[in-house]
């Protein structure tokens, strides 16, 4: 019986591979393994023809080929290995879409002293006081008067956990000084990412006033925090 | 690298980022972890969970905790996950027979509260366009309304198990 030509006998083997994504890889392992033969029997003085069929002859039975090459290319490997290789790729990129700017937005986020002209600025103080509610730490970190009667608070804060998802902290608490007066929460604004930057700004605020108070009491949670405030026309 | 050794690099990777992902992202696989995480960045709680149910964006699970009622939002996002949105809390008056609050969220209204008259085994309110809502079966002693149209209620009353008005007030929305 004739041998089979290249293109029978290469046919024969794949239909033994289950996996599918080895086929390409094998067909060209074989195909190259044949021509090199091919070329043997040429350089012999075969004709194309024979040399084909003497050279595939050489190779064996493909049936019997392709079925030990399937076992060594286990398809059920093969299957997880592809789909490990593809879930590896969507969680990478979930992570670039969602972590990677989370974890950057706050290097990037305002919430300086920069948009208060130095030029009414009326006093500032350096706070660095640590307080904690839940899982958040929230650092109070400088408080500003400026020259319109404007209170400035600035904070930051984050999940001790590292812990997205959060929210933000927006009310930090009643405002007060020690001349009785109470303040409403004022306006503010917070930045994403971990950590997070705060700030409220309080209008009207007592320029007689020697300590500012920030009490939260809130679902049986409970911080204060006291600011000694300058006395005098003086910046800190 | 062979096969073997790649799918197991692979299930490392697949394990270290996934677990980045839901920590970092605030996505939870459950609504259970999103509604706990939604209350404890809320700074309440833990609430007692007395009531859950699905709205168009997710789920609103109603709790009480300590002398507040609350309802907290959790919302569906990407197929799988649940992303904890607001959590919404008053504290109650106990002398009151049925004390109540309101909420919107995304052209929804609501009116959630807490029975404290025993007797009452039905809690009705009339929207500003005349619309009644009634709630007969209580989730415990907590009631929740959300409609989208009709406005706020005007007046909220409740009844006992035989019909009779026990209690009617109006709710100044």
């Amino acid at each position: 019986m004739p041998s089979p030509g290249k293109e029978e006998f290469l046919g024969k083997v794949l239909r033994q591979i289950r996996f599918p994504f080895d086929r390409a890889g094998i067909r060209a392992e074989l195909a190259d393994h044949i021509t090199e033969r091919i070329d043997h029997y040429i350089e012999l003085g075969y004709d194309q023809e024979h040399a084909e069929q003497a050279a595939v002859s050489d190779m064996g039975d493909p049936t019997q080929i392709g079925i030990e090459l399937n076992k060594e290319h286990s398809p059920l490997l093969g299957w997880l290995w592809k789909a490990s290789g593809l879930l590896v790729s969507l969680v990478i990129l979930l992570n670039v879409l969602y972590v990677v700017p989370m974890l950057t937005m706050s290097l990037f986020s305002g919430h300086d002293t920069g948009h208060i002209p130095e030029s009414s600025i009326f006093y500032e103080v350096e706070v660095d006081e640590i307080v904690r509610l839940d899982d958040r730490v929230i650092h109070f970190s400088k408080v500003i008067y400026d020259r319109a009667g404007n209170l400035h608070i600035f904070y930051e804060h984050y999940n001790v956990l590292l812990r997205g998802g959060w929210g933000v902290f927006h009310y930090i608490g009643s405002i007060r000084d020690d001349l009785g007066n109470t303040y409403g929460g004022g306006a503010g604004s917070g930045t994403g990412g971990l950590p997070r930057k705060g700030y409220r700004v309080v209008t009207g605020f007592s320029p007689e006033a020697r300590i500012l108070f920030i009490k939260y009491d809130l679902y049986n949670r409970h911080y204060e925090v006291k600011v000694p405030l300058p006395v005098g026309d003086v910046r800190e | 690298m062979n096969r073997r050794k790649e799918f197991t690099r692979n299930i490392v990777l697949l394990s270290v980022l996934s677990y980045l992902f839901l920590h970092i992202s605030g996505l939870y696989l459950n609504p259970i972890s999103a509604y706990e995480q939604a209350e404890r960045s809320g700074h309440y709680g833990p609430s007692e969970m007395k009531h859950i149910e699905d709205y168009v964006s997710g789920k609103l699970i109603l709790g009480t905790y300590d002398r507040w009622v609350s309802y907290t939002t959790i919302h569906r996002t990407g197929f799988f996950f649940w992303r904890p949105r607001g959590v919404n809390a008053f504290e109650y008056d106990r002398s009151k027979p049925l004390d109540y609050s309101r909420g919107i969220e995304n052209q929804f209204y609501r009116l959630y509260g807490i029975v404290n008259d025993a007797s009452i085994d039905q809690v009705e309110i009339t929207l500003g366009d005349g619309t009644v809502l009634s709630q007969t079966d209580l989730y415990e002693d907590l009631f929740l309304f959300t409609w989208e149209e009709g406005g706020y209620p005007k007046s909220i009353r409740g009844y006992d198990a035989e019909g009779n008005l026990v209690y009617q007030e109006a709710t100044g929305y």
